[in-house]
């Protein structure tokens, strides 16, 4: 009787793998093909690649719903070079195997002629080798890699990065953090690559601006009970909380260090943590945090208030348009754009066209940087209030050094 | 009291937090122990039903009723849910001596996240507990839904065990779950008492879930988090006593809660894990069970 119950439990395991096989199948059936019509004799092809089931898929249905609004726009405005776009979807279920698998379908099959997407950056990874391949121009929006790189040195020349690196999202941030909230710190992670490689930079600015490491810890993904942790926190008498936790287990962090009220002694700010896409679980705890971001909905710019205008008018989203929407946007934005420095879809075109252009997106004032393939953008001091991320300042532009390493392996 | 903790090395506020802990994976595994034990059914749905649970909790709290309603309304709808998988499905499975139960119940759990996914949506869903804000005793910082909770918790821990040890459908059910084939002869039905130890089971993990929701985000997929947890709780306390289910909860629990606080949750989650190898390999019918 024994032996059948740890059978289940392994069986369990089974079992959820299952679930998220299952799950893809259904979306993918739902979201893969193209935008009406289809294989029509001209148009350009462009494929998107990205989550629609899976851990990610709150991501992936905003990428993919940009992408309809910047495509519809730029479609009514002539196309890219007199062509429509195509756009051809696929769901890469946030694992790298089904994304290098569509990813292929897309490149080799259907012949794209650029590849947009990726959420997680093992997808982007499992991605890059592919694009290279297939030598066709693959842009990532989302992802916070610095993936557009050479490992031996140099850019890959048809990669471009549109995310933020941890250095830029937080170079500015964490001196102006120290400054604001005090210089005692205590560092909080999942136990996993993004918020290890995340804390690691935070550590590095922290000690250049004068601060210190009062504690430092890291929790395995899908901890639901922070209680001992808060409790752990609060002894150190830390100023600051700086939190790297996305996702769900951010919100079991949020509520149960709100209700302990942990927030009324000591600042709790981080990244990734209150990211818009996952806000709506934790809204009413997480009033007056601040953050940093390269994007909220407030940002007053022209292209911004349009984005948001259409995007509010087109699909009445439930939950503060996020930076992975506006990024993606942008980056089909910044290809139209491109055709007026080179003209057509070939590679060389394309690459042309974004190196080095600079251009005002919905993220503000932006320039696709020639010596990394990455996009030199805004950082935005943003707090919570009324359920907005409303801005307190901007940091300015910040560029990811060219000295930084590689992310992309060989 | 402080000093006398103080002594032992021990923290008030830690062991509080453990126990807590403690409580919320008891009463977890109190439903998949009823189950199991009555039925011989794994039911690797009990982390979807406790999910379930948890957005009937949403649900009352998104329409302006208040989240006490819910940890009445989460045990009683879930209950229900459990009535209908039991007559729909499980109990056609039990004659067979096989895995069957094993693979329907998988189905029942995909089948329930992908229809939350699919009606509600995937975003994570917020709800408040009945009573916020945070108490001090003794210099420690507590939050009142976290006390509140636990006395839930004993109260409906107690009253299992009551329905098992002292009513006349207890006296039913053990002797099911000890004897089967003699309980069937002594006249006892034992097919209604599955139906009822599954509603029973059932309406545990909806209670959990009801209990959880405020503490953590409410998701399609969070059942995976706990059903892990109290697996190893049956698994460690053996599946024919009670009794192992709480045992097995405070050595799973608390050891996972008191490391935590004192070492770090990483190294806590692979203690807790090489323990339950330990547990399995040198006493393979549980801690708990009498021999």
């Amino acid at each position: 009787v024994d032996g059948l119950t740890r059978r289940g439990f392994i069986s369990r395991a089974g079992a959820g793998v299952l679930v998220a096989g299952m799950g893809g199948g259904l979306a993918a059936c739902g979201e893969s093909g193209g935008d009406g019509g289809g294989g029509e004799q001209g148009a350009v092809k462009i494929g998107l690649l990205t989550s629609m089931s899976g851990v990610f898929a709150d991501f992936g249905r905003v990428m993919s719903e940009a992408t309809t609004l910047a495509v519809d726009r730029i479609n009514d405005e002539g196309g890219l070079d007199g062509r429509r776009i195509e756009i051809l979807r696929e769901d890469d279920k946030g694992e790298p195997g089904v994304g290098a698998q569509r990813a292929r379908r897309l490149l080799l099959q259907e012949q794209v002629d650029i590849l947009v997407g990726t959420v997680s950056s093992a997808v982007t990874l499992a991605v890059l080798p592919l694009a290279e391949r297939s030598n066709k121009p693959f842009i990532y929006t989302v992802d916070r890699e610095n993936f557009a790189c050479k490992p031996g040195g140099g850019v890959n020349p048809l990669v471009f990065g549109l995310g933020d690196t941890p250095y830029q999202r937080q170079s500015k941030y964490v001196p102006y953090a120290v400054r604001k909230f005090g210089r005692r710190w205590f560092l909080l992670g999942n136990d996993y690559v993004f918020p290890r490689s995340t804390l690691k930079v935070t550590k590095d600015l922290l000690e250049q601006a004068g601060g210190t490491v009062v504690g430092e810890t890291y929790t395995p993904l899908g901890t639901s009970d922070y209680l001992p942790i808060v409790r752990n926190i609060r002894r150190t008498e830390a100023d600051v909380v700086f939190a790297v936790v996305p996702g769900t287990d951010g919100v079991a962090f949020i509520k149960q260090a709100r209700e302990s009220g942990l927030f009324d002694a000591m600042t709790i700010t981080g990244v990734a943590t209150f990211a818009a896409e996952i806000y709506p679980g934790m809204a009413r705890y997480a009033e007056g945090v601040y953050t940093v971001d390269r994007y909220t909905e407030e940002l007053d710019n022209a292209a911004n208030k349009r984005f948001v205008a259409d995007y509010k008018e087109r699909f009445s989203p439930r939950t503060p348009i996020g930076p992975a929407a506006a990024a993606t946007y942008g980056s089909f934005l910044m290809l139209q754009q491109g055709q007026e420095r080179a003209k057509g879809v070939t590679p060389e075109a394309i690459r042309k066209g974004l190196e080095g252009l600079a251009m005002e997106i919905p993220l503000g004032d932006v320039e696709l940087e020639t010596d990394t393939h990455l996009l030199r953008q805004h950082e935005y001091v943003l707090q919570i209030r009324d359920r907005k991320f409303e801005i307190v300042e901007d940091l300015g532009p910040v560029s990811e050094p060219a000295s930084a390493p590689c992310g992309a392996k060989q | 009291v402080r000093a006398t903790l103080a002594l032992l090395g021990l923290d008030l506020g830690e062991l509080v937090d453990a126990l807590s802990a403690v409580l919320f994976l008891a009463v977890m595994s109190l439903g998949l122990y009823v189950i199991f034990g009555m039925m011989r059914v794994i039911n690797l749905a009990h982390g979807e039903l406790l999910m379930v649970g948890a957005y009937v909790v949403w649900w009352l709290d998104d329409h302006g009723v208040s989240s006490w309603a819910g940890l009445v309304a989460a045990p009683l709808l879930v209950g229900a849910l459990g009535v209908l998988l039991e007559r729909s499905v499980i109990r056609f499975l039990y004659e067979r001596e096989d895995l069957s139960t094993l693979l329907a119940t998988a189905g029942v759990s995909i089948l329930l996240q992908r229809a939350v996914s699919l009606g509600i949506g995937t975003q994570p869903r917020e709800v408040a507990a009945p009573i916020g804000g945070n108490v001090s005793i003794l210099g420690q910082t507590f939050l009142i839904y976290q006390l509140m909770a636990m006395g839930l918790a004993v109260l409906v821990i107690a009253a299992v065990l009551w329905l098992f040890r002292r009513t006349a459908f207890g006296t039913r059910a053990r002797a099911t779950i000890e004897r089967p084939a003699m309980a069937e002869a002594m006249g006892i039905d034992t097919g209604r008492q599955s139906m009822i130890a599954f509603a029973l089971g059932a309406a545990l993990a909806g209670f959990a879930g009801a209990l959880i929701a405020p503490l953590v985000s409410v998701v399609p997929t969070m059942g995976a988090d706990f059903v892990v947890q109290s697996f190893l709780v049956v698994i460690v306390g053996g599946t024919t006593e009670l009794a192992g289910a709480l045992g097995g909860s405070a050595l799973i629990g608390g050891t996972r809660s008191l490391l935590t606080a004192n070492l770090n949750a990483t190294v806590a989650q692979m203690i807790v894990l090489a323990l339950a190898m330990i547990i399995v390999v040198v006493r393979p019918q549980g801690l708990f069970r009498r021999s």
